[in-house]
């Protein structure tokens, strides 16, 4: 059954995580040993999937196991190409951090039931492994479903609260609806043909029209957009994610949504093939729309982890434009061009994945140590937690794009396929689109950097806005632990992008025909050199030059001792965005003064501001009535008698003999 | 020589409505024919033999509507006070926006796609059609009648720019009278703007459907 | 690799002895258009040398990141200006243009974060101000270069040299110059010489800072001016690459001078302008760059 020994590992790792879903049933709800047979068992398994998946990205030819037919004419198969190997060592590396992580941060979930967790857990990872490793449209609608099922159970692990509840509720509707799409793509694609594999699906697609093609895209680009969070798809992100623990919500932002990236690139560029300039220029679109819409949405947020699900959105949207412009190259059958775009593209969801995680998992950290996520409530905390700081520091420099770290390194090769784009001159339409795409994406960067220097300045700077952040304690060294390799793989793809770089583009060299790029040269290690030394040098001339007096005072409060209450809050940081997007956003501002005894003196303010969503106001708030008015009209029919049920089945049976004949 | 004229002509009928001073606005719309009456003695003086017919029509430009009209104009501005600020119906961030995309729904779109056929230098023409939309959108933003004046001046100029494009000026007897109805039009509606502050005390059009009683 | 490391160390040392003269021929202009003696052209020296000296006070709410924070802006600035070759031609291979327009977003993020750190009121405004008109004029500068590169096929320092001497270079030429007006926080957009707490911004960051630190940071915002300017003039007036070092020098330094004069016209001839009418500036700018791409496209 097992041919390679590529084979038996695979059978092993399987069988590790499953361990991990079932061993803390063995012992007593809560005890010590629930928690390491959890989460240990899920970390091992990561490290055989991480070597598994860089075997796959490295070899020439895919490699895989079977598994027999488990549905007339479904061969449940695991191969691993290079594609599969990239998304499936991007997705061990991060749960394999993330599962050590869990080891400590469930402790504060004592009370509930460590077991389900575990189960639902490794059972959501392994769902995932197998969405992005199986070789046959069936079986990854399966896992897909299982995936989407495992990660509902996650999001509403605390379901004693009634947000928590809802925003579940919305997760996997949205999802769903986002399945029906996807579903519908396959049954387009392999429309009277038969068989189900992907090779299969290959060759059939070779004889749709330009016009099915057409649907197959842009049922895919639905469909997957749902997962991914497209605006205007990402109603479920800023729900679920914080709904969900923190540790889950580092999975699913950081890798989660990128297997939606997967499907996307498997269906449209591997199966479907080369498409009409519009499919670039569409999904290019998506991405600037989501990139900048979804960071003005991430820059109003005062809760810690909403933000960093709206960042989610903007950092799916810069992916999507690299994934656009390689679409746009490739129907302009330039291939070198696409291949550089595409990995770009790859690279960034890499980055997104390592950096996103990172700070989801700092974000948890915080909570372990003050029990909120709300940014007014904390401060302060850089002197309380320095190593947590660091990394969350980290991690926001690296999504801000700081030049050192890998943000910059990915956005940079996005930045240079734009310029390629717009300097190829093959339209003048597609020479401005660059320039404005560039555009959106210099503005997105901004917009970032503002937003993470609220969420670092307000959180960890200045003074502890109360008593919870005042009082927090660094974490425990194995989270902290889980957290450094992610800062260290920020800095160390920042300053070698190109081994990333390289690698991907045999990633692509699989999927796109005729890219041979040797290689691309980036100048980062150069320039880390020369600016960390210019750092080094100064610091050294400012010790010889001898250091002048130091004196220590607290900050000058114009007379009056300062205090929190007088440091700029994360509301107020973000003030002047929102009446720059006022038109976007349509802030509702209240403010009410109450004085006690005189106008002057003793009064309280009451303030309160709150922000729209133009979205949810303009589309899914029409769309639901809509829904309800039409269920209702419906409603008719459901009698509640048994008779008329029956009826009704068989009235669809003669109906269906008459048709079909 | 004649892409640059023309280029400052785009320029100065885009930060038209990048203002809300009016005097600025005059300021403009005075380069922007300087532009034009520069095109036309160009076209008249760069070929073998001197063209007379464009020389005439830049001559025209000149007086009309580089020396003339812009007087009219600020002799107006002085005497109903409108040193200040117009009010906007269009914000000024999304009306230089949208004044982008005209620019680039002439040059790319107009010409090359719905008008393909007339055997024309595209940037002349491009840029007479984006003359003619900013115009139009000009006085579209603004509020107050002077600005309505300056709007169908910058349109005028627009179309006399398609003209040079397309046939390389009008008969001579027509383009005097354009020049003449201009001219007139100009006057007359300074005189009724000069009207209307004395009726309103102000000469935002908003006010003028205090008129329907 | 040592011929590279001399010309950088010559790069550096250029700007860090130019940068104060070019700011004290700004401000001495400055003070000529307004009918006053003002000070010393040497003043800024003075001053750095002064402050460099002085005893530091510190907030005891802050942390490492105030100390590093000045020394980070100054070092992005000092290799920022390093990419842009002065008198060699030679690809040194440390970044481009993409590299320099982050590395100056880099120091913007750090000092944003240290204005945060004092809890000081002032601080937080300045620097969430500071962000607000980094995302307004990013744009900006991001379309006006990136149309120079689109023409030039490169994001290449030395490869887009003297990419704008064209018609459509001159409207991008008036657009990077309001960015650069905005960029070194002159007159419409912030007021380099006020300290009157509603209306700064720049100096709002620096408030909490004193002593050696405030030095540096006032060095490194000298040398940020004098690198946008060297920027422009490579793009826009460059000089002939085959010049010897000396003649190079002083014709960049002249040609500098007199953007700097510029500088100073524009600032004396113009208000400030209120904080939220900016956008309207900054699409004035973004008309100008666009327009010029809309130009070399579309003809």
């Amino acid at each position: 059954m097992f041919a390679s020994i590529q084979g038996n590992i695979i059978f092993i790792m399987i069988a590790i995580y499953l361990i991990g879903a079932v061993m803390p049933f063995l012992f007593k709800v809560n005890s010590k040993m629930s928690f390491i047979t959890g989460c240990i068992p899920g970390s091992i398994a990561g490290v055989i999937g991480l070597v598994l998946g860089l075997a796959g990205l490295f070899s020439t030819d895919p490699f895989g196991v079977s598994f027999g037919h488990v549905l007339p004419g479904v061969e449940l198969m695991i191969q691993i190409d290079r594609l599969s190997g990239f998304f499936l060592s991007t997705i061990c590396l991060v749960t394999f951090l993330v599962s050590l992580y869990s080891w400590e941060y469930m402790k504060i979930y004592r009370q509930e039931n460590i077991a389900w967790w575990s189960f639902y857990y490794n059972i959501f990872v392994l769902s995932m492994v197998f969405v992005v490793t199986v070789n046959n449209a069936i079986a990854f609608l399966i896992f897909w479903e299982l995936m989407t099922l495992t990660s509902y159970l996650l999001v509403t692990f605390e379901y004693r609260s009634q947000n928590v509840r809802k925003a579940g509720f919305v997760y996997i509707v949205m999802t769903h609806l986002g399945t029906v799409f996807i579903i519908g793509a396959f049954l387009i694609m392999s429309n009277g043909f038969g068989g189900w594999g992907y090779e299969v699906l290959a060759r059939n697609s070779i004889s749709l029209t330009a016009t099915e093609k057409s649907w197959v895209f842009l049922l895919a680009l639905i469909g997957f957009g749902t997962k991914a969070g497209i605006v205007p798809l990402n109603v479920w992100l800023p729900l679920a994610h914080p709904a969900a623990p923190s540790n889950v919500s580092a999975v699913m932002s950081g890798v989660m949504i990128k297997t939606a990236i997967y499907g996307m690139i498997r269906l449209i560029i591997d199966i479907l093939g080369p498409g009409p300039t519009w499919w670039g220029g569409l999904v290019l679109t998506l991405g600037i729309i989501s990139a900048v819409i979804g960071v003005i949405y991430a820059l109003m947020e005062q809760d810690l982890k909403r933000l960093l699900a709206f960042s989610s959105v903007e950092n799916i949207g810069i992916i999507l434009m690299g994934i656009g412009t390689s679409l746009v190259f490739y129907s302009l059958s330039m291939p070198v061009p696409a291949a550089i775009a595409l990995a770009a593209g790859l690279f960034h969801l890499f980055n997104h994945a390592i950096f996103k995680s990172l700070l989801f998992l700092a974000t948890g950290a915080i909570y372990y140590a003050t029990h909120t996520r709300n940014m007014e409530e904390l401060g302060g905390l850089i002197k309380k937690m320095p190593q947590t700081a660091l990394l969350f520091l980290i991690g926001a420099i690296s999504i801000s794009a700081m030049p050192l770290f890998n943000g910059f390194a990915s956005e940079y090769q996005i930045y240079q396929s734009l310029v390629t784009i717009s300097s190829l001159r093959v339209s003048g339409f597609w020479s401005i689109a660059g320039i404005l795409a560039a555009v959106a994406l210099a503005l997105t960067g901004t917009l970032v950097a503002a937003c993470f220097v609220k969420a670092f300045g307000i959180s960890f700077l200045a003074l502890p806005r109360t008593q919870k952040s005042a009082a927090a304690r660094e974490v425990p060294l194995s989270m902290r632990f889980s957290m450094a390799p992610l800062a260290a793989l920020c800095l160390g793809l920042g300053i070698f992008p190109q081994v990333a770089m390289n690698s991907l583009l045999g990633v692509v060299g699989q999927l796109v025909p005729g890219s041979r790029v040797s290689g691309v040269t980036t100048y980062n290690f150069n320039l880390a050199l020369l600016l960390l030394a210019t750092i080094l040098v100064l610091l050294a001339l400012s010790r010889l030059l001898g250091t002048p007096r130091v004196r220590k005072t607290a900050t000058w409060g114009c007379g009056i001792e300062t205090d929190a209450a007088m440091e700029y809050s994360a509301a107020s940081f973000s003030q002047p965005f929102r009446r720059l997007y006022r038109g976007l956003l349509q802030p509702q501002r209240k403010v009410e003064t109450k004085s006690s005894l005189l106008p002057y003196f003793g009064y309280q303010i009451y303030f309160e501001e709150h922000v729209k969503s133009v979205l949810k106001e303009f589309l899914y708030r029409p769309l639901r009535s809509l829904t309800i008015s039409m269920s209702k009209k419906w409603r008719c029919i459901q009698s509640g008698n048994i008779n008329f049920y029956l009826g009704y089945v068989f009235i669809t049976l003669i109906v269906l003999l008459v048709w079909v004949r | 020589m004649v892409d640059l004229f023309a280029l400052i002509f785009l320029v100065a009928s885009l930060f038209m409505l990048a203002g809300r001073s009016i005097t600025n606005t005059i300021t403009l719309l005075t380069v922007q024919a300087l532009a034009l009456c520069l095109i036309a003695f160009y076209l008249g003086l760069s070929t073998q033999e001197t063209n007379w017919h464009m020389v005439i029509v830049g001559g025209l430009t000149l007086v009309v509507k580089v020396i003339i009209l812009p007087w009219v104009f600020y002799k107006l501005v002085y005497k109903v006070n409108l040193h200040r600020e117009v009010s906007l119906s269009v914000g000024l961030v999304s009306s230089i926006l949208i004044g982008l995309l005209l620019i680039g729904l002439a040059y790319g779109y107009i010409v090359p796609v719905l008008l393909k056929d007339i055997p024309v230098g595209g940037h002349l023409i491009s840029a007479a059609l984006a003359g003619i939309l900013l115009g139009c959108f000009f006085m579209i933003s603004r509020r107050s009648a002077l600005s309505q004046l300056i709007g169908v001046v910058a349109m005028e100029n627009g179309l006399f720019l398609c003209g040079v494009a397309v046939t390389g000026g009008m008969p001579l007897i027509i383009e005097l009278g354009i020049f003449f109805d201009i001219l007139v039009g100009a006057l007359v509606m300074a005189l009724m703007t000069y009207q209307i502050n004395d009726t309103f005390e102000t000469i935002d059009t908003k006010f003028l459907n205090k008129l329907k009683g | 690799m040592t011929g590279k490391l001399l010309i950088i160390l010559g790069q550096f040392s250029f700007l860090l002895l130019v940068a104060p003269l070019i700011n004290g021929i700004i401000k001495k202009s400055k003070a000529l258009l307004q009918c006053r003696r003002g000070p010393s052209l040497l003043q800024p020296y003075f001053d750095i040398i002064k402050f460099l000296r002085r005893e530091s006070v510190v907030s005891v709410h802050t942390s490492w990141l105030t100390q590093l924070t000045p020394i980070i802006c100054l070092a992005s600035y000092l290799v920022a200006g390093s990419m842009i070759p002065l008198w060699q031609h030679e690809n040194l291979g440390i970044g481009d243009m993409i590299a320099l327009t982050y590395l100056f977003a880099m120091a913007r993020f750090f000092l944003a974060l240290a204005a945060l750190e004092p809890a000081s009121a002032f601080g937080g405004m300045g620097s969430s101000r500071e962000m607000m008109i980094s995302s307004l004029v990013e744009p900006v500068m991001v379309v006006g270069l990136f149309s120079l590169a689109a023409t030039a096929g490169t994001t290449d320092i030395n490869g887009i040299m003297g990419a704008g001497q064209n018609p459509a270079g001159l409207l991008t030429f008036i657009g990077l110059l309001i960015v650069v007006l905005a960029e070194t926080g002159r007159i419409p957009v912030d007021n380099p010489d006020t300290h009157l707490e509603l209306t700064m911004v720049h100096e709002g960051m620096l408030l909490e800072y004193a002593g050696r630190q405030v030095g540096l940071l006032h060095l490194a915002a000298m040398i940020k001016q004098v690198v946008l300017l060297i920027l422009l003039i490579h793009l826009f007036w460059p000089q002939n690459p085959n010049a010897p070092v000396y003649v190079a020098l002083v014709l960049i330094f002249a040609k500098v001078s007199f953007l700097g004069l510029v500088l100073a016209m524009i600032e004396s001839a113009l208000a400030k302008m209120r904080l939220f009418k900016l956008p309207e500036l900054m699409a004035g700018g973004m008309a100008f760059c666009l327009l010029a791409v809309l130009s070399t496209y579309l003809i």
